[in-house]
């Protein structure tokens, strides 16, 4: 990446922004906490691919997942559990289809 | 009042996560500051210093704010006073009661937000260090709290509260 940006923002600045805020709050937080930031982490990822036309629908779906199912942390942890086992489920799959290509 | 409509409204209270597109009076926030204004305090110091934040500054604080998940118009950056409350109050104020009282005075905010139907959410996570640079805190402002507050997009289902029994002890 050039130095030389006419001082605009890089496009994963924002996400440093939220991704260092959560390693320091996650030092003094609730375990659980962790996983959940790592996938608004994923969430905003796919924002910057929607943004930067990166995305597809496959990463679509794969966002409105973790918006329907992340709060389940705040009140049902079993569910939260099974959800991510969902989610890596599915990323799973996905890779075996790039193998498969 | 009838009897009967504050248990109502602390019943109805919920955490908002999703908001509308659509600005809050000032009127309202007006009414919202004014509940926070009536809270108790301990020596009644009333030591907390509410920031109200929308526009550029709220999406910068927003990056550096791990459970502001949502997009409120507003919010309310809940400071501490520490000077005004270890002159006053000592210690203790300082450390202990000034943060429990800024928790009371953002109750009775909630709450009212609740009785005209707006949404709130109390925000715990998010980087104090970051606010006070975006925000040019004074020294002796130290952000306890942050309070989304906006018109909610829809109202959640209440989660499971535990019962009473689990709760109270009973002395004689």
């Amino acid at each position: 990446m050039s130095d030389e940006n006419d001082g605009e923002k890089p496009i994963f600045f924002d996400l440093f922004c939220y991704m260092s805020s959560s390693a320091r709050a996650l030092v003094d937080e609730p375990k659980l906490y962790g996983p959940l930031r790592l996938l608004e982490t994923m969430e905003r990822i796919i924002d910057v691919m929607e943004t930067n036309e990166m995305s597809d629908e496959f990463y679509r779906e794969l966002k409105k997942k973790i918006e329907e199912n992340k709060y389940t942390v705040m009140h049902d942890e079993e569910r939260f559990i099974e959800f991510l086992d969902e989610i890596v489920k599915m990323l799973a799959k996905k890779e075996k289809e790039f193998l498969d290509q | 009042m009838v009897d009967g409509d504050l248990l109502k409204v602390i019943k109805e209270r919920r955490s908002i996560r999703d908001y509308k597109d659509e600005e809050i009076s000032k009127e309202s926030i007006k009414t919202l500051l004014e509940s926070a204004r009536w809270a108790p305090s301990g020596s009644n110091i009333q030591a907390w210093r509410i920031y109200v934040v929308k526009g550029d500054k709220l999406e910068s604080i927003k990056k550096f704010s791990p459970g502001l998940l949502s997009d409120p118009p507003i919010i309310f950056v809940m400071c501490a006073d520490i000077e005004e409350a270890e002159n006053k109050g000592g210690k203790l104020s300082k450390d202990v009661l000034t943060k429990m009282d800024i928790a009371i005075a953002a109750q009775n905010i909630c709450l009212q937000a609740s009785s005209i139907g707006l949404g709130t959410c109390y925000i715990g996570s998010f980087n104090k260090k970051a606010i006070r640079e975006i925000l040019e805190l004074p020294d002796h402002h130290v952000p306890e709290l942050i309070l989304t507050v906006g018109r909610p997009k829809k109202i959640p289902d209440p989660p499971k509260r535990k019962n009473l029994d689990e709760l109270t002890r009973w002395v004689e």
